[in-house]
């Protein structure tokens, strides 16, 4: 018989394999059910989720669209240029 | 007849590489949107990455013949990036890195409290400063920086990631697994750091 706390173990060891979308679906569907039952996991999965899109919001490049034309006509010049093999 | 014969297949030869080189170059081209991604999460500043892609392109087609048509030019190209943004950072650091500790999947959502509710966990994250998270990342071992950089932050698969790195795909899955890890461990000192700072 597994306990609460087994099943919550079960569940953070295969949190991030969740979050990547790699779990195969019998894995995938305890993990969802014990998340509908556990609030203190449910809490702690949201975090992740919202930990992942902060880590990236606070890396992102705003500028990257900006550099993309100019930085695009920058290496286009070099094409055939004086860089002779 | 022979000289001519020859000259002819010499003209055919050399026109056939310069098609070959204008393809090589066009095909190139493609990925620099890529390159640029994966240089300006590499590097500190716009300016940098500019340098870095304007570098790795210049390299590349200098090289050109190394690559072997049909294999994965994208990877290549990234590699190229890659591999001199590692040498450039090599020149600016000679010191040895010390590998944070790894802690537990929730260490970081612990050492924050937790949350009562799945909403207050969205308050709980934005606890943590750009300042904090920027840092925390940058003070990552170069080798696991670079998996949680291209897999977390410029999404690429798994597997573009190991060619990228030019490692097995699960030595990729080992380094995100643990590099995510010692972020949580470096974000959750970045926030004790700020937050007597403050005290």
């Amino acid at each position: 018989m597994s306990t609460t706390v087994d099943a919550c173990t079960h569940a953070e060891q295969r949190m991030q394999a969740y979050l990547d979308g790699l779990l195969q679906p019998a894995d995938k569907a305890t993990v969802e059910r014990h998340l509908e039952q556990c609030s203190p996991c449910a809490c702690a999965y949201r975090f992740e989720v919202k930990l992942r899109h902060h880590v990236k919001a606070c890396t992102g490049c705003e500028d990257e669209e900006r550099c993309r034309e100019e930085l695009l006509a920058k290496l286009k010049s070099l094409c055939c240029g004086g860089a002779e093999d | 007849m022979e000289p001519e014969i020859e000259t002819e297949t010499g003209a055919h030869e050399l026109a056939s590489r310069a098609r070959d080189r204008v393809r090589f170059e066009e095909d190139a081209l493609q990925y620099a949107d890529d390159a640029y991604r994966v240089a300006r999460r590499l590097t500190g500043s716009v300016d940098q990455a500019e340098d870095l892609v304007q570098d790795a392109y210049v390299r590349a087609f200098r090289s050109w013949k190394q690559y072997t048509p049909g294999t994965n030019l994208r990877a290549w190209i990234l590699r190229i990036v890659h591999n001199l943004a590692i040498d450039a950072g090599r020149k600016k650091s000679r010191t040895p890195q010390i590998e944070p500790v790894e802690e537990s999947d929730y260490y970081l959502y612990q050492r924050m409290g937790g949350a009562t509710a799945p909403e207050e966990a969205d308050v709980v994250v934005e606890k943590l400063s750009q300042g904090g998270v920027v840092s925390a990342l940058s003070s990552l071992p170069q080798q696991y920086r670079d998996a949680v950089v291209l897999v977390d932050l410029a999404d690429f698969s798994y597997q573009d990631a190991a060619d990228i790195l030019d490692v097995p795909i699960g030595t990729i899955m080992s380094r995100l697994h643990r590099g995510r890890r010692m972020l949580k461990t470096g974000l959750a000192n970045s926030m004790e750091l700020e937050e007597a700072g403050r005290a």
